[in-house]
């Protein structure tokens, strides 16, 4: 029989399979969530998980984790410290070169941040992300929830396409894209123009104006984001347990209420990794971005963080004030999603 | 307290399957529909691979290659540098996933079922170290592998490779064994079984989704990464595919797009291989051994 | 229990980093240069013709016994990154290096490569396009010779020109006014004609009229700092004249980087009647109208009858890379690929305008000499490494494009050159 324990929110550092699970709550229309969903919150009728051994067992995660940590760590790890310190460095190609690199504290960081062009670009930026992340998890959990109710068949061609899709090299998909919307020869226009815009015949979708830019842009990236999203949103969803829905499903549960009342928060810390790196990655998106402003002659009017940090660093050699662009990109990520991280650094889980 | 729907009741068994089946057909013919939109850019890649240079940018566009040429692919098909360029890319990747998914279990199992002194830093660590962009990075990782005599190296971009994936690996994973409830393994350490070889009774079968979601995850990112790629394997080795791409755009004199679509089909074939492989394990169901209440 | 064994690991931990710290720091001490090495040379992919790179690596063997070469190909995507991070390792570094000429500069004002003024006369002296070399030098120190230059000449439609009545024009405002002539004139009535064909992100081709009437992007002061030259008169007057061009002479001023490399099919399908493009193009025009004779070609004519116009020198340099150790057989090596063989094998076999502009000769086809002509007085953007940081920002592009809308050029001038100024002094 399950205990009456109550889900401390307090500092509770155990993990997850030793904590009881959330209290039982009464929606309006008087769908009982069951107490404790068995299968994703679950906790032993004693206070901890028999066969952890005090003793013997304390030095086991340290020796499981070793392996993982020491990769993390050369791998990512000394290249972030050492990305930290050029950051507070006048680092540029002479010093790649040989000289050395003198500190100047925070000058990198001072000259980004009061120069009004960087603030302009820093919220087309926001706009992009905001409106490319949205859509690629909206898209990709609708899709993820449809794959759930589809015939195998069905369920297999749609995956095949995902992966497809997410394969393609970025090279070919952004040519094939360009070659979509080309003014003269694209496919979009001739489309548009076969079933009656005819005034659509020669748009210029890049060079109309940076909306319709953004607009092509913002496509791309979700065509290319959708797939990770949608899969790994499917394999979360397979390990939710068919019983608490059918039970609610009994309870006259509709699909809407399954999804948004059970399913979903089950699936919390998938979606909020998947949502987090949506943000991350559309926040400095750059390839897309620079090729298409290629053909569209009109960099300075659509230049995102990614293209602005790659002109600063990498086109220009001077990597000190690249990472100290990329540290305050950090900082602006982390404000986003402070909340979760919060959550996180509190609760060790995001299972609240 | 728990009412049972009036719709439940009244509606016979047989209309009620009937429209489950109607709604499934309808709901696959939207899968369907949507799988083919999100690939249609692959469909024109292939066309593009089998159309003439000079047909290309035709006005209206080819739909279909009506008179197909495979020169382009036959190209590069003949070409050796395909060739060693994808056992390149197939060592790293391989070599790659084996080692994040070994070490992300790893990390998974300990973090979600041991507690220990700085778990919640590693577990945010986790989070964050993905949130840092990584655009200057590879001059320090350069420089790291240059230390370490790794340059030029299969391994040293495996390194590398693994490094980038195993934070995303890990969180994935650890959610996936926070789902499986500790009692399945207890019940099978009561029947007699270690507790590692509980684990891989119980748990690891169970994984399956994860691993695969994950393993795609870093199987593609490895499969396409450049940068690194190009910068690590700087000069007598083979280089990876995506590098071995590159090659095909010339600055001043246009690029061959005929030879890069048919590179680019070409590439996707082991990805299509790889997916066959592994997607009946997309999904398990719990219902296998749940501890019922 | 615990504490000591955390301890244990960050100790580790801290040893592994200083490790790394302390291998990374240090170089090795200096050592004498071998005698025999393996050299290896870096070029760009579609560079060198392959009869070419197997003379070199067999020659190279051949006269220095024990040692050998490698010509190794590299692609153009993320070139930049790559020096950059091979280039200053002396372990990665390779011992000569192909480096394009806008480009050169980033490279030769950090001194990565080593100083050629020694072997100067070796590798061809006057004899070397001088657009080339200057953007090789820094400072006064030669330190990337010109390797290989492509040549942007016309290519024009004889017999449209004939129908229509037009003369060849023979200089630069002759040939604005026959373009704009034969948009409108159309002589085959063919649909979606274009006099000339002028789009805005071909830029390299734009630049033929700002440097041919004088003017220039920037120009450098007598202190070492830049000054946007886009507002002098002479360039105002070259982007009217472009303007005009591109509103009056034609449609297709905004077409997509892709289609410009589709311009030779839109030609061969007559809807082009001057077509700038490189010499190379020569074999990518239908050969029925070479043939028939209906293609002439001719260097962007210059002000004055004769002279021709001074265009883009878009091509590549040629260096030792300073971190190299085998700096005297690297030498050997450059004096080998400016040897008559060698810069004859990239005109025959790779249609480029050699370094050594004595050996053009070997360049073929129709299109050999206007390509040398023009080569001869083609001029290099802004030689200072902030260029290519408001390349790469697409500065160019973006100005460009503005003036082919119909932009007051006055005022794109005037706000371009603020750009520059504060761009290029940076």
């Amino acid at each position: 029989m399950p205990s009456s324990k109550k889900t401390s929110t307090s500092k509770d550092d155990r993990p997850t399979s030793l904590r009881g699970g959330p209290p039982a709550t009464t929606h309006p229309d008087k769908l009982v969530v069951l107490r404790r969903p068995r299968s994703l919150l679950h906790a032993p009728s004693r206070g901890q998980a028999s066969g952890l051994t005090p003793g013997s067992q304390r030095f086991t995660p340290y020796l499981l984790i070793a392996l993982p940590v020491t990769l993390v760590a050369l791998a990512l790890g000394y290249p972030l410290i050492q990305q930290l310190i050029m950051s507070f460095q006048k680092f540029g190609l002479a010093q790649q070169f040989g000289q050395s690199a003198p500190w100047v504290g925070l000058e990198n960081y001072i000259s980004i941040l009061t120069d009004s062009y960087f603030w302009v670009v820093t919220g087309r930026s926001l706009a992009l992300c905001a409106v490319s992340a949205s859509l690629t998890m909206l898209i990709g959990v609708a899709m993820a929830v449809l794959m759930q109710h589809v015939w195998i068949g069905a369920r297999l061609v749609l995956q095949a396409a995902l992966v497809l899709a997410w394969s393609m090299p970025v090279i070919a998909a952004l040519a094939v894209w360009q070659w979509f919307i080309d003014a003269r020869f694209g496919l979009v226009n001739w489309i548009l123009s076969s079933i009656g815009f005819s005034n659509m015949a020669h748009f210029n979708w890049l060079q109309a104006s940076p909306l319709t830019f953004y607009g092509v842009a913002a496509s791309v990236i979700i065509w290319a984001s959708v797939p990770l999203v949608a899969l790994a949103t499917y394999a979360a969803l397979t390990q939710v347990d068919t019983e608490i829905i059918e039970a609610a499903q009994l309870d006259g549960a509709g699909l809407y209420r399954q999804l948004t009342g059970i399913v979903l928060p089950l699936i919390r810390p998938v979606l909020v990794l998947l949502g987090i790196l949506q943000v991350i990655w559309d926040l400095r998106v750059f390839t897309q971005v620079k090729v298409l402003q290629a053909n569209a002659g009109n960099s300075s009017d659509t230049n995102v963080l990614g293209t602005y940090v790659y002109q600063l660093g990498i086109g220009g050699g001077n990597y000190g004030m690249g990472s100290a662009l990329a540290m305050v990109m950090l900082a602006l990520v982390l404000v986003i999603t402070w909340r979760y991280v919060r959550t996180l650094s509190r609760q060790g889980d995001l299972l609240s | 307290m728990t009412a049972i729907h009036p719709s439940r009741v009244n509606s016979p068994p047989r209309r009620r399957r009937r429209r489950r089946y109607t709604a499934r057909t309808i709901t696959s013919i939207v899968a369907v529909a949507l799988g083919l939109i999100w690939a249609f850019p692959l469909y024109w890649m292939i066309n593009t691979a089998l159309t003439a240079r000079d047909q290309l940018r035709s006005s209206p566009p080819t739909l279909f290659p009506l008179t197909p040429t495979f020169d382009s692919l036959a190209k590069v098909l003949a070409d050796p540098r395909f060739w060693s360029s994808m056992a390149m890319s197939m060592q790293v990747t391989l070599i790659a996933v084996v080692v994040s998914l070994l070490a992300a279990t790893l990390a998974a199992v300990t973090l979600s079922r041991y507690r220990f002194r700085g778990r919640t830093s590693i577990i945010v660590a986790v989070l964050v170290v993905q949130m840092i962009p990584a655009e200057a990075l590879f001059i320090s990782q350069f420089r790291m592998l240059g230390a370490l005599d790794l340059l030029n190296t299969v391994g040293g971009l495996s390194l590398l490779y693994v490094g980038s994936v195993l934070p995303f690996t890990v969180w994935m994973l650890k959610g996936f064994v926070d789902g499986v409830p500790i009692e399945l393994e207890e019940a099978a350490m009561v029947d007699g079984c270690s507790k590692v070889g509980a684990f891989f009774r119980v748990t690891f079968p169970l994984l399956g989704p994860g691993l695969v979601a994950t393993g795609i995850f870093g199987f593609l990112a490895s499969w396409n990464e450049f940068t690194l790629a190009l910068v690590v394997l700087s000069s007598g080795t083979s280089v990876t595919l995506p590098v071995w791409l590159a090659g095909f755009q010339t600055s001043l004199r246009g690029t061959d797009w005929g030879g890069v679509m048919a590179g680019s089909t070409l590439i996707a074939v082991p990805v299509i291989v790889l997916f066959i492989f592994v997607q009946s394990r997309m999904s398990t169901g719990m219902t296998v051994g749940a501890v019922k209440g | 229990m615990k504490t000591s064994r955390r301890t244990q690991i960050l100790a580790l931990g801290a040893a592994a980093l200083l490790t790394i710290t302390a291998c990374s720091a240090g170089g090795g001490g200096k050592k004498a240069e071998p005698a025999t090495a393996h050299l290896r040379v870096w070029v760009m992919g579609d560079s060198v013709p392959t009869v070419a790179i197997n003379w070199l690596e067999t020659e190279f063997a051949a006269e220095h016994k024990g040692s050998t070469l490698k010509v190794e190909k590299q692609p153009w995507s993320g070139i930049l990154a790559k020096l950059q991070t091979s280039l200053p390792s002396k372990t990665e570094t390779p011992d000569i290096v192909e480096v394009g000429n806008t480009q050169a500069s980033t490279f030769t004002s950090v001194r990565a490569f080593s100083p050629l003024d020694g072997i100067y006369k070796d590798l061809g002296g006057a004899n070397l396009v001088q657009g080339g070399v200057a953007a090789g030098t820094w400072k006064g120190v030669l330190y990337a010779a010109p390797f290989y230059q492509g040549s942007r000449i016309i290519y024009y439609r004889k017999d449209l020109l004939k129908r229509a009545n037009i003369k060849v024009p023979t200089t630069l405002d002759e040939f604005n006014a026959a373009a704009i002539a034969l948009n409108k004139a159309n002589p085959d009535a063919t649909a979606n004609f274009t006099g000339i064909y002028l789009p805005a992100t071909d830029y390299h081709t734009q630049e033929g009229w700002l440097f041919t009437y004088g003017g220039n992007y920037a120009v450098q002061n007598k202190d070492g700092s830049w000054k946007g030259a886009l507002s002098t008169p002479n360039s105002i007057m070259a982007l009217q004249k472009a303007q005009n061009l591109s509103v009056k002479g034609g449609t297709y001023a905004s077409d997509s980087v892709e289609s410009v490399n589709g311009a030779p099919e839109l030609f061969n399908k007559g809807k082009i009647g001057f077509l700038s493009a490189l010499n190379s193009t020569e074999g990518l025009i239908s050969p029925k109208m070479w043939k028939n004779g209906q293609v002439g070609v001719m260097a962007l004519p210059g002000l004055t009858p004769g002279k021709p116009g001074i265009t883009f020198a878009g091509g590549s340099n040629i260096a030792i890379s300073a971190s190299s150790p085998n700096q005297t057989l690297a030498a050997e090596a450059l004096k080998l690929i400016f040897s008559k063989t060698f810069q004859s094998y990239l005109a025959s076999k790779g249609s480029w305008i050699p370094g050594n502009l004595s050996y053009a000769g070997a360049l073929t086809g129709t299109t050999a000499s206007v390509s040398t002509e023009a080569a001869s007085v083609s001029k290099l953007t802004p030689n200072t490494p902030a260029w290519g940081v408001a390349d790469s920002a697409g500065i160019p592009n973006d100005f460009w494009t503005r003036i082919a809308k119909g932009e007051d050029v006055t005022t794109v001038a005037k706000e371009t050159d603020a750009k520059l100024k504060e761009d290029l002094n940076k």
